[in-house]
């Protein structure tokens, strides 16, 4: 499955790209292709591209902020995860997405 | 209605996002001019107001910083509305914030001033359409008039007056709790737990938001109570790495080392790798831990003189320094000590992948 998503938290140093990191390695251990824009401190790295948004099955957003350009991510699934929960759990919340998906397509 | 309440938690703390390195910035810079100040024996660089020199230039510098701070409510408004509305937001959400500063409403007021802008623009940008020929004056003529109109009536005309007397009267009810030493260190005590309870989480960033809050409005002592706070978890973890070396991983020993970087800068996440091995024993620890630390800076006579730094070298912008060094420390050996009786650090991994399906449960997400 093709996962981009966006993690953003209040302070934008520690919880934003401790969620990106842990949300991509989860990706890579279960076999999905997952890219996550940080929008930290020092603005955005690794923006996700309108292409990338296009081949996504599905968007995740970590946030306890409003983040910059949610618009681009209209009309795709949207799935909004705790930012603390990605720290601590990516691979879990990987596979509750990741499910919630399947059904949703089956569906 | 919740819903609505998380939206508007975001858009507070997307505002405070902006407004963080302008507190930081403004504060470390007034601290390194009163530094420089206090080197040469002058505790007050206001004397120099009207001099010439090197000691004048100094007083220049601080004022630079008292700058920065000025611009908080101003920010913290413009932004609220930002991120409510987007740009076309901004112009009644800077208006709106100064307007806050200027009638004593504080940051009450500017909170009140950005959701007010922003929502007025989305309702302005919804509501009223013009076509035709004149369609281009609404951008940039008929929706800035009525946001920065109503926004400026509202802040100072309405509420203005009653903004500013609450704004007030609870800055005041704050400084005299803090001014009385018992209730002064039982706040020190419930700020310090609420920092340790979920290490950046929403319990942490309340208690932070209250410190900052109030250090935007002129009361420091909170803020110095959750900054030596924040130090303790990572801080804590690192040392005690170093105490006892086979209780760790090479990794985890290696993430010590950053704990001991971040617990000095004041970045309390840090120490979330180490809480995460065993959650239940250790987040009571950081809790009492930073609680304890807190309260015996407090106890021992730190108080304000200036704005307050974070990170363990924050201790010069604090009176009595010494004591919010020894708060931090105590409270960081606490985990450090307590960490190493409790846990097993080697044994994390094997522990981790069975509650793994417990968790699943636990973590909630949401479609839109």
């Amino acid at each position: 499955m093709k996962i981009v998503g966006v993690s953003s938290c209040i302070a934008g140093l520690a919880h934003t790209p401790m969620a990106a990191k842990a949300l991509t390695k989860a990706g890579e251990k279960l076999g999905h292709e997952v890219k996550i824009e940080q929008q930290g401190a020092m603005g955005t790295i690794d923006e996700i591209t309108l292409d990338e948004v296009a081949a996504a099955d599905v968007v995740i957003i970590a946030a306890d902020k409003v983040i910059e350009n949610e618009g681009r991510f209209k009309g795709k699934p949207i799935v909004r995860v705790k930012i603390g929960q990605c720290v601590a759990h990516g691979e879990e919340v990987i596979k509750k997405v990741v499910a919630a998906i399947e059904a949703k397509n089956k569906a | 209605m919740k819903k609505t309440l998380q939206e508007a938690k975001d858009h507070l703390m997307s505002g405070i996002s902006y407004v963080l390195p302008v507190i930081i910035a403004g504060s470390l810079v007034v601290a390194v001019a009163k530094v420089i100040g206090i080197l040469f024996g002058h505790t007050d660089l206001d004397v120099f107001a009207k001099t010439s020199g090197f000691f004048h230039y100094i007083y220049l510098f601080q004022n630079v910083g008292w700058t920065a701070i000025g611009l908080l409510n101003m920010i913290l408004g413009a932004y609220i509305a930002y991120s409510i509305a987007g740009k076309p937001a901004l112009a009644a959400g800077f208006v709106g914030g100064v307007i806050a500063t200027d009638t004593n409403a504080g940051f009450l007021g500017a909170v009140v001033a950005g959701f007010f802008a922003g929502w007025l623009t989305n309702w302005v940008k919804k509501n009223i359409k013009i076509t035709g020929a004149a369609s281009g004056a609404l951008p940039l003529i008929i929706l800035p008039l009525i946001t920065v109109g109503a926004t400026g009536i509202l802040m100072s005309i309405v509420l203005g007056g009653p903004l500013g007397w609450i704004n007030t009267s609870l800055l005041n009810w704050i400084k005299g709790m803090t001014a009385s030493g018992t209730n002064s260190i039982v706040l020190a005590a419930i700020l310090g737990a609420m920092i340790g309870f979920d290490l950046g989480g929403p319990v942490n960033k309340a208690a932070w938001m209250a410190g900052n809050a109030l250090m935007i409005s002129g009361v420091y002592m909170p803020a110095i109570m959750v900054n030596v706070a924040i130090c303790i978890p990572p801080l804590g973890y690192g040392i005690a790495t170093l105490l006892k070396k086979n209780n760790y991983s090479d990794e985890m020993r290696e993430a010590g080392k950053g704990a001991l970087i971040m617990g000095v800068i004041g970045i309390t996440e840090g120490a979330i790798p180490f809480s995460l091995a065993n959650p239940l024993k250790l987040i009571p620890l950081n809790c009492v831990a930073c609680s304890v630390g807190s309260a015996l800076t407090i106890a021992l006579g730190a108080y304000d003189k200036m704005p307050p730094v974070g990170g363990m070298y924050g201790f010069f912008s604090v009176g009595n320094g010494w004591a919010y060094l020894v708060g931090g420390i105590v409270g960081a050996f606490i985990i450090a000590i307590g960490a190493n009786l409790l846990v097993n650090f080697n044994e994390t991994k094997s522990a981790t992948a069975e509650d793994a399906n417990e968790n699943l449960d636990e973590i909630e997400i949401s479609f839109d």
